[in-house]
């Protein structure tokens, strides 16, 4: 096992590797560079900048330099643990990302907290309750869930709250708090509000986890050991829990490794639409300015995170599925 | 009211019209009305400051004879930890007229950008020109500068500072910070590679020396009648100056070589270029000192702007401004909810990312956020279409192009009141009022006027013959399609669509297409579009000198003639030499502007290229300027609504806004 693991780490250097230069230069694919596009976003708001300026800066970012160069210089910081420095908030990288990260994990670990915990309870009592009133109610709502799209869910609910409350849920707390220090009334404040996009973005994951968790639980149900318990006089109870829904939880294991990137990045469009200061928006607005650093970063640590996530999904489930036994070359 | 402050008012009312900013309209005797305020008018245009050569005039405002501050900075005198306001002012500080009254101290402005770079824009409260031009860009007046002198000749330019005025931190503000900037700074070939244009005159750089520690004189080889406009203008430049007690640690002729060294590593930097970029920026660097009114704090989000407690500006009673304590511009992941913030009533004053089309929005909620609307003229003319001249791979349309009559017809076929009305809300300007200087020759107006017929009678004449589908043939063979390239935001797509259609009944197809950011200027600097859709300048007057570019030649960004203005810009090493006369002969007047200082002849020669640019029909024009909208809450007051269009959407005098408790 110890040696799968260590194989499986060395294989996702040369995975990353790869990823570093395909994203970095993707980023750079279109035309223009930081600064053209900021300048352009400039002219757009009527400001102007003048040529020799422009040429300025291009020095001073180090933008003419070719690709490969800026590569290597990033990719170089990196193995020590430096991201570079982002052209537009001039600041380390790292330091961007660290500064929402606290947030994007707690609006990431309560969505999926929600998720679960609604979905897990529905989808066994739907499959125990197959063709039942309450199965086609909760299923209907399920379908409507996977249905709305998250943005259209936020809009309609900020729009609802603005119109009869006159309250604005957009942000996490009121202007008022801004750049205070975190009291509990902070605190207060932000869990007033954190709600929303922990249900927004928790309708969707919900209606689709109970339909896998759903469909699992039924196909166990039918296998031959659970007949043979259920003959055996088991508690009904006892004869789900035990063996059928850990084996269905088999998907929900599988896939909690992909969390690890949505810590990162996770709801990015709930995010801008909330106006929430989580690190979904700045990833959206670093690939658009191409500011190289702070989004091949980005990239980066959201494909690191995914291999690492698969590495993580990988060991639960052979722990969790008595099933699966790992033989790998090395453990022979 | 005793007679002495009847007085005070009219020096006021003066001291307000020579320097070109609003004034209450209420002048004699009762203050004006604070719950409605009378709307501020612009100043009719004062007489142009005489010959220039003359010194300019001083402040017609005796300076108070005592001065009053903050609470919370006098506090800090109380404590010991900053010297008393008469010791932090200058001797002569600078009287900024109220424009609707006498402000109270304190309180938080709330504004909200999208991030780091809208905070750039958003921050042009932190700009303070050596002069300042009028609203009208046709005079100018004392700021920073005490006086501004300037040679016969024009070529010289005596510029007097304040004595005794400081930097946020305390240290005496001087020639020296001058000299620094001009010799470290810009003379630096590893910190400014290529030098600043404006600061040119006939491609040769100017001389800055030091006269005393409070004059400094800018000397250049030829006049340089354009120097001031340039240096008003907010994005002409940003400064002359730099903090040098500050600066000094990070230059390499002043620093110890292994502590710079040191430094630039530990910043993350790979050279001290970087990292004194780096230090140098206002909005990024708490630690830096500035002479603006407010000072970063606390790098955002929020970002957090403070009093500057020396800065060099007061009221006509002697307090010293500003007013507001705090700015506190806190970050949304979009521009939608800026809007949302302003509805709800959250934000003191914005202007930026609030949209026009979204007026009615605005106005509904006024009650329910307690706040007031202003429009403001902005800079801008409307929607235009520039005809690339210099069209490169494709002939046939290129062909069609130079020939007048064709742009002529597109102009005509154009109903700018109905775009107007449904695009503007119908608050624009026609195009006329934009040409203050060309009042009354209204021929060079008549292809603004909506005439079908008259389009495709010209159209005709050029034997472009109708296809069977309603759409005319190019002579080369084949439809006579227009590709537009469209900029930026969802108004002018909107504006285009409506220009599609009026171009349909004369027989051209036109299909818009967004081109994002990125591609813009790569797609404007290859000469590659036929046509493109964006905004004409609309400076006036003087200003309109800082960015030519839309009436003559002058840049690569004209768009209607991208390489002949790269032609001009370099000075013939790329681009394309202009084969139309009157295009060479708006470079050439540029050139003559260039060396002329009498302010009337400067703009006889900008009506003259502004003839050139109308009669040669070089764009399609639609509408002119009209208002940007501002949200401003109803208690933050002394805000001007007349257009400062020198100073962007930034507001000149930002320091007297105040909130009234």
């Amino acid at each position: 096992m110890l040696t799968y693991i260590l194989r499986r780490v060395l294989y996702a250097i040369p995975t990353l590797t790869l990823i570093t230069i395909v994203s970095f230069a993707i980023i750079e694919l279109p035309p223009g560079d930081y600064l053209s596009s900021y300048v352009a976003q400039l002219e757009a708001r009527g400001e102007r900048v003048s040529r020799d300026e422009l040429d300025a800066l291009r020095e001073r970012y180090g933008l003419g330099r070719p690709i490969y160069v800026r590569y290597w210089k990033w990719v170089t910081g990196l193995v020590q643990g430096d991201f570079g420095v982002s052209f537009e908030w001039n600041r380390p990288v790292s330091q961007l990302i660290y500064d929402r990260l606290g947030l994007t994990a707690a609006i990431a670990l309560l969505s999926t907290a929600f998720i679960w915990a609604v979905a897990l309870p529905i989808g066994i009592y739907s499959a125990t309750h197959q063709y039942s009133l309450s199965d086609y109610i909760f299923t209907f709502f399920g379908f409507v869930g996977v249905g709305i799209p998250d943005f259209l869910l936020a809009l309609v609910l900020l729009w609802w709250a603005w119109s009869t409350f006159g309250v604005n849920l957009g942000g996490l707390y009121p202007i008022d708090y801004e750049g205070q220090p975190w009291t509990w009334a902070k605190i207060f404040e932000v869990f007033k509000r954190i709600w929303l996009p922990m249900v927004i973005i928790g309708t969707s994951g919900t209606a689709g986890m109970i339909r896998t968790m759903r469909a699992n639980l039924l196909d166990e149900l039918r296998q031959p050991y659970v007949i043979t318990a259920r003959a055996k006089g088991l508690h009904e109870r006892r004869i789900v829990l035990k063996y059928p829904v850990r084996i269905a939880l088999n998907p929900f294991i599988s896939t909690v490794g992909w969390m690890l990137p949505g810590l990162i990045s996770g709801a990015t469009i709930v995010s801008i639409v909330l106006s929430l200061p989580t690190n979904g928006p700045m990833l959206l607005k670093a690939l658009m300015s191409q500011d190289m650093y702070l989004a091949g970063s980005f990239v980066f640590l959201l494909s690191a995170l995914t291999v690492l996530g698969t590495l993580i999904s990988d060991i639960l489930l052979v722990i969790v599925d008595p099933r699966i036994r790992y033989v790998g070359v090395g453990s022979r | 009211m005793s007679e002495s402050r009847l007085t005070r008012r009219d020096l006021l009312r003066v001291s307000a019209i020579a320097t070109g900013a609003a004034v209450a309209s209420a002048c004699a005797g009762a203050p004006a009305p604070t719950t409605a305020p009378a709307p501020v008018e612009a100043t009719t245009a004062p007489e142009p400051t005489a010959a220039p050569a003359e010194a300019t005039t001083a402040p017609v405002e005796a300076p108070p004879s005592r001065y009053n501050e903050a609470p919370m900075l006098a506090e800090m005198v109380k404590a010991g930890t900053l010297p008393p306001v008469e010791e932090r002012l200058p001797k002569e500080p600078l009287v900024v007229p109220v424009i609707e009254e006498i402000g109270q101290y304190g309180g938080i402005w709330d504004m909200a950008v999208t991030g780091q770079a809208d905070l750039n824009g958003a921050m042009g409260y932190q700009i303070e020109p050596w002069i300042l031009y009028n609203a009208a860009g046709d005079a100018w007046s004392p700021n920073l500068a005490k006086a501004v002198e300037i040679s016969p000749d024009g070529s010289e330019f005596t510029f007097h500072m304040r004595e005794g005025m400081k930097w946020s931190d305390g240290e005496p503000f001087t020639a020296d910070d001058v000299l620094f900037w001009y010799e470290d700074l810009v003379l630096n070939d590893e910190l400014s590679p290529s030098k600043p244009g404006w600061l040119k005159s006939e491609g040769e750089l100017a001389v800055i020396t030091k006269v005393d520690d409070y004059t400094f004189k800018v000397t250049f080889a030829k006049p340089a009648g354009l120097f001031l406009p340039y240096i008003a203008y907010v994005w002409g430049t940003r400064d002359m100056w730099a903090p040098k007690h500050y600066l000094m640690q990070f230059h390499p002729k002043y620093a110890d070589a292994d502590e710079l060294a040191a430094k630039v590593k530990e910043a993350g930097f790979e050279t001290w270029v970087q990292l004194m970029g780096d230090r140098r920026q206002e909005r990024m660097n708490p630690d830096v000192p500035v002479i603006y009114a407010w000072k970063l704090k606390e790098l955002g989000p929020p970002w957090i702007f403070e009093r500057n407690p020396y800065f060099y500006k007061v009221d006509p009673e002697g307090n010293q401004l500003p007013y507001i304590d705090t700015i506190r511009a806190s970050a949304v992941e979009n521009a939608q909810m800026i809007s949302m913030k302003a509805l709800a009533g959250e934000l003191s004053y914005q202007a930026r990312n609030i949209a026009f089309s979204d007026m009615p929005l605005y106005m509904d909620n006024r009650e329910k956020g307690d706040y007031r609307v202003i429009k403001k003229m902005g800079e801008n003319v409307g929607f235009t279409i520039f005809p690339n001249q210099t069209l490169v791979g494709d002939d046939g349309m290129l062909a069609l192009i130079k020939d007048i009559r064709f742009r002529k017809a597109l102009n005509l076929a154009i109903d700018r009141d109905e775009l107007n009305e449904l695009i503007y809300l119908g608050e624009r300007t026609d195009i006329p009022a934009i040409f203050p200087l060309l009042e009354g020759e209204s021929e060079l107006f008549e292809h603004l006027t909506l005439d079908v017929d008259a389009a495709n009678a010209l159209l005709d004449e050029m034997g472009l013959e109708m296809g069977a589908d309603g759409v005319r043939l190019r002579p080369d063979g084949g439809q006579l399609i227009i590709k537009l390239d469209m900029f930026s935001s969802k108004e002018l797509m909107d504006a285009a669509e409506l220009v599609t259609n009026y171009w349909t009944a004369i027989g051209v197809k036109t299909s818009p297409e967004e081109v994002s950011y990125d591609l813009w200027w790569p797609r404007i600097y290859s000469h590659e579009y036929a046509f493109c859709g964006y905004v004409k300048d609309g400076l006036q007057k003087l200003a309109c000198y800082v960015y030519l570019r839309s009436y003559a030649p002058v840049d690569h960004s004209t768009y209607w003639a991208p390489a002949w203005g790269q032609w001009y810009q370099t000075g013939g090493l790329e681009g394309v030499e202009p084969d139309h006369e009157d295009a060479r002969k708006g470079q050439l007047l540029f050139d003559e502007a260039k060396v002329t200082v009498d302010t009337n002849k400067l703009l006889d020669i900008l009506a003259e290229i502004q003839r050139l640019d109308l009669r040669n029909i070089w764009e399609v024009l639609t509408v002119g300027a009209g208002p940007g909208i501002t949200i401003v809450k109803n208690n933050f007051r002394n805000v001007p609504e007349v257009p400062f269009s020198l100073l962007h959407d930034s507001d000149n005098w930002a320091e007297q806004y105040f909130i009234k408790g």
